[in-house]
C-alpha cells in the first residue's frame, strides 16, 4: 500500500507537471518570440530560447506603434475607474446596508435586476448617449461608462455593512460625529476586505475589457487603451509579427505582477464569484 | 439592527449617499435596455433622435434575415460547445488538484489559472501567432514531424469556428476549476472516509460520491458558463471578425457591423437585432435565478 502510494504520487506529479507545462506554453513561447529577430522567428519559430537576443521589437512596440501612450492610458483608465466604482459601491452599499428609508426596496431590487441585464447587447443607446456628451473617442467617456453600477460590488458592501454591530458609530454620534464623518472615518476603514475584493475584480475586469474600449475609443489614437491598441496593431503592421509579440508582453506585464502579488486572494475572490 | 431614531438630516445623506449609484443605475443600467427597445421601432441612421417610425417593421425583417440567423446559430453552438468541453477539463483538474496526493498543488492551480487573467486581446493575438499557417509554431511543428504535408489552416472555412472554442476554452477553463474547487469543499469529507473503508478506488468515488454530491451544483455552473459563452465577442472579432464567408459571425459581431460598419448606418435595425437577441438571453438568465433558488 505504501509503495504504490508513493508510486502514484510520482505518477500523478510527472502528469500533471507535462500538463501545466503544455497548458502555459502559449504564454512562454510569445515572451520568447518577443526577443527574437524577425529573421529567427520566421527560420525557428520553436525554439524557445533566441539565439540573438534583441531589444529592438519592444522599441518598436514602445515608440512606433504608441505602446507607451497604450499603457498609459490603461493604468489610468483602469485606476481611475476602479476609484469611482468603489465610492459609488461602498457609499450605497452603507445605506442599503445599515438604514431604513422610503424607497429602499425598489431601488435593491432595480440594482439586482442589473445582474441580468445582458449589457453587451445594450450598448447603441451607451454609445449614443457618450457621443451626445461629446465624450466620444476619449477616456472620459470609457470611463465614465465603466463606472456604472456593479450589483455585486454593492452586495459585497452592504452585506458587509449590515453586519458592524450598532456600537461602532453610537460612540462617534455621542461626540457629535457627522453622516459623512462616521462613514469614511469608521465604516470604511472596516470594510477593508470588501475593498480589496472590488479592487482586485474591477481593476482586471477594466484591464482586460476589449468591448467598451473598442466601440468608445478606436477612432482616436490618443485614447486607445492596450486592447484596442493591440487590435489595431495588428490590423496595421500585419507582419510584423515579433513587434506584435512584443506588444502582448507590455500588455500582460502589469497585470501578471498583480496577478503573482495577490495570487491566492485572488482564486479565492474568483471562487466567491459563483456564489454572487 | 435597532431602530434609531432618524433626524432630518439622516435622510438627506442617506439619499445624498445613494445619488450617484442611482443616476449611473438610471444611465447605464436602466437607459441601455429601455432605449434599445425603443429605437428598436425607428428607421434610424444615428444622427439626432430617431423620428422615422415604423412600427414592427424592423422585426419582421428580422424574422426573415439569414445573416442574423446564421450569427445566432453560431452563437449558440459556440456557447454549447465551449461549455461542453471547459467544464468537464476544470471538473478534472479541480479533482485532481484536490487529490491529497498531489504536492504543490496551489502551484499548479494558479499556473491552470493564469491565462484568466489575461486579457482576451492578448489571447486572441498570441494565438492568431502561434496558429499562421506559415510562420506559426504549431505548423511548423506539425510538419517537422511529418505529420501534416501542407500547413493547416486554422482560421480556414471548417476549421475557425472550432478554433475560437479551442482559444476561448484555454482561457477561460481556470476560472471553472476555481468554481468546481469550491464546489468540490462542499462535499461531506466523511462520505470520502467511509469509501476508503469499503476500499473504493479514485474512479468509484468520483462517479458514485462526487458527481451525485455536486448535483445542483453542477446545474448552476452549467448554465453560468452557458450565459458567459454567449456574450462572446472579443475572441471573434479580433481572431476572424466573423469570417471566413460568415462561418464564425455570432450575434454581437453581426450587430456591432450593422451599427459602425455597414455601408449605411442602420441602427434602428441593429437595436431590433439587439433588443431581440437581449431577451432570449434575459429569459436564460431567469430561468438560471430560479434554478440558482430552487
Amino acid at each position: 500500500m505504501g509503495v504504490s502510494r508513493r508510486a502514484k504520487t510520482i505518477i500523478l506529479q510527472i502528469v500533471m507537471t507535462i500538463l501545466v507545462i503544455i497548458w502555459i506554453l502559449p504564454i512562454v513561447w510569445v515572451v520568447s518570440t518577443s526577443f527574437k529577430t524577425t529573421t529567427e522567428m520566421f527560420m525557428d519559430p520553436l525554439s524557445l530560447i533566441p539565439k540573438e537576443f534583441t531589444w529592438d521589437n519592444y522599441v518598436r512596440a514602445w515608440k512606433l506603434a504608441n505602446f507607451s501612450r497604450y499603457l498609459l492610458n490603461t493604468v489610468i483608465y483602469s485606476v481611475v475607474s476602479t476609484t469611482i466604482v468603489l465610492f459609488i459601491s461602498s457609499m450605497s452599499g452603507y445605506v442599503l446596508g445599515r438604514y431604513e428609508f422610503p424607497g429602499k426596496k425598489i431601488i435593491f431590487i432595480t440594482i439586482l435586476a442589473t445582474i441580468l441585464m445582458p449589457s453587451r447587447y445594450t450598448f447603441i443607446p451607451i454609445f449614443d448617449l457618450i457621443r451626445k456628451l461629446g465624450l466620444l473617442n476619449t477616456l472620459g467617456g470609457l470611463i465614465l461608462v465603466s463606472s456604472g453600477v456593479n450589483a455585486l460590488y454593492v452586495m459585497l458592501f452592504s452585506g458587509y455593512f449590515s453586519t458592524v454591530p450598532k456600537s461602532f458609530e453610537e460612540a462617534a454620534i455621542i461626540e457629535g460625529a457627522t453622516f459623512p464623518q462616521i462613514f469614511f472615518k469608521i465604516m470604511l476603514p472596516l470594510s477593508k476586505p470588501v475593498i480589496g475584493t472590488v479592487i482586485i475584480f474591477h481593476f482586471v475586469a477594466c484591464w482586460n475589457d476589449f468591448f467598451f474600449p473598442l466601440i468608445l475609443t478606436l477612432g482616436n489614437p490618443n485614447a486607445r487603451t492596450l486592447g484596442v491598441g493591440l487590435y489595431a496593431f495588428y490590423g496595421e503592421f500585419t507582419t510584423d509579427w515579433t513587434g506584435l509579440a512584443a506588444a502582448l508582453v507590455i500588455s500582460m506585464i502589469p497585470i501578471l505582477i498583480v496577478f503573482l502579488m495577490f495570487q491566492k486572494y485572488f482564486m479565492r475572490v474568483m471562487a466567491g464569484g459563483i456564489k454572487g | 439592527m435597532a431602530v434609531v431614531r432618524r433626524k432630518k438630516s439622516e435622510y438627506l445623506w442617506i439619499y445624498i449617499f445613494l445619488t450617484p449609484a442611482l443616476v449611473s443605475l438610471a444611465l447605464f443600467g436602466i437607459w441601455p435596455m429601455v432605449a434599445t427597445g425603443y429605437f428598436s421601432f425607428f428607421r434610424w441612421n444615428g444622427i439626432g433622435w430617431p423620428s422615422d417610425f415604423v412600427g414592427l417593421k424592423n422585426y419582421f425583417e428580422l424574422l426573415k434575415d439569414p445573416y442574423f440567423w446564421n450569427a445566432f446559430k453560431n452563437t449558440f453552438f459556440y456557447a454549447f460547445f465551449q461549455t461542453l468541453i471547459k467544464l468537464p477539463i476544470a471538473l478534472v483538474l479541480a479533482v485532481v488538484l484536490s487529490e491529497t496526493l498531489m504536492k504543490a498543488k496551489s502551484v499548479y492551480r494558479a499556473l491552470f489559472f493564469l491565462p484568466v487573467i489575461l486579457p482576451t486581446a492578448v489571447v486572441s493575438l498570441d494565438f492568431k501567432l502561434i496558429l499562421n499557417p506559415f510562420t506559426g509554431p504549431v505548423n511548423k511543428l506539425l510538419t517537422d514531424l511529418g505529420i501534416i504535408d501542407m500547413p493547416i489552416d486554422w482560421f480556414g472555412m471548417n476549421l475557425a469556428m472550432w478554433t475560437i472554442i479551442v482559444v476561448s476554452t484555454w482561457q477561460v477553463t481556470g476560472r471553472y476549476m476555481v468554481y468546481w474547487l469550491s464546489g468540490l469543499q462542499t462535499v461531506p469529507r466523511e462520505l470520502y472516509e467511509a469509501a476508503d473503508i469499503d476500499g473504493a478506488n479514485s474512479f468509484q468515488k468520483f462517479f458514485y460520491i462526487t458527481l451525485p454530491s455536486l448535483k445542483k451544483f453542477t446545474m448552476i455552473i452549467i448554465l453560468l458558463g452557458f450565459v458567459y459563452a454567449l456574450r462572446v465577442f472579443d475572441y471573434v472579432k479580433i481572431m476572424t471578425d466573423g469570417g471566413p464567408a460568415y462561418r464564425t459571425d455570432v450575434v454581437s459581431t453581426y450587430i456591432y457591423r450593422l451599427a459602425f460598419e455597414s455601408q449605411a448606418t442602420r441602427l434602428g435595425y441593429a437595436s431590433a437585432v439587439a433588443f431581440f437577441f437581449a431577451m432570449v438571453l434575459l429569459a436564460i438568465g431567469i430561468t438560471r435565478t430560479i434554478t440558482n433558488k430552487g
